[in-house]
């Protein structure tokens, strides 16, 4: 399986700043998920050991651009949830079909570390 | 768009950016074409069949906790490993230059070694597995 990945958010050079609650990534209009499509999302942790800490990652879409409020009435639904990590790590979603109740056109990662810089990106997509 | 010189494309494979020893990279995407002619047919009808997707690449040999060799050596045989290329640089949000592929992969070839006088060079190659 091959997707075209669209970044949610690229830290593979700066690195994610510390967030001990959720903390809401740029939102972006990445085109009308439909109803009966699938989404697909990933994630690479590029930086060595976090020690005893870890990232944990989710991504979360709705059909509004209001969803760029991390914290409030609109901050959307959660798409992808992954297994907290700890080191180097790649992880693949498992996708999500058909669920969509409305066209899905704003997309943002969320993140929670206590680790700072460390090198990550996130990416989704949907299938044709 | 415009054309695009091929300089700075990023290279993810699982834990490990390998974009900054790496000089060559390539993707394959392919269907197989399955003959679906029957009697009486002049002409052969070829039907599309199930994809493959393939990536190969090649650079300059590293060893250590960041090197490719560590990542690549014990990643031979591994499945559901994550590649995700970028043709130039990466840009958030982008759904032109700046995006980019990703696919499950399982890691089918690692080499390295050349004649004396060169810089050590290596190259890799990985399947695409179905989600």
């Amino acid at each position: 399986m091959i997707v075209r990945a669209i970044v949610l958010k690229d830290a593979t050079v700066s690195g994610l700043a510390v967030s001990t609650c959720a903390s809401g990534g740029t939102a972006f209009d990445l085109g009308a998920v439909e109803a009966a499509q699938t989404a697909y999302a990933g994630f690479h942790l590029l930086s060595t050991a976090l020690g005893a800490n870890t990232m944990l990652v989710k991504i979360l879409s709705n059909s509004s651009s209001g969803f760029s409020t991390a914290a409030g009435g609109n901050a959307g639904t959660e798409r992808f949830a992954f297994t907290a990590v700890a080191c180097r790590n790649a992880q693949w979603g498992t996708p999500v079909t058909a669920v969509f109740a409305t066209c899905q056109r704003f997309w943002r990662m969320e993140w929670v570390t206590t680790c700072a810089s460390k090198q990550m990106l996130t990416w989704m997509s949907r299938s044709c | 768009m415009s054309v695009i010189v091929l300089k700075n494309a990023k290279i993810l494979l699982g834990g490990l950016d390998v974009s900054g020893q790496s000089n060559r990279v390539a993707l394959e995407y392919s269907a197989e074409a399955l003959d679906a002619t029957v009697f009486g047919a002049s002409t052969r009808t070829m039907k599309g069949g199930l994809k493959v997707a393939r990536a190969t690449g090649a650079g300059f040999w590293e060893a250590g906790t960041t090197g490719v060799d560590e990542l690549l050596f014990a990643g031979v045989g591994t499945d559901d490993v994550v590649l995700t290329l970028f043709p130039e640089a990466i840009v958030e949000g982008s759904t032109s230059t700046g995006a980019g592929f990703a696919f499950k992969v399982t890691q089918s070839q690692y080499t390295l070694g050349g004649a004396v006088g060169d810089l050590l060079p290596f190259d890799f190659a990985v399947e695409s597995r179905g989600v």
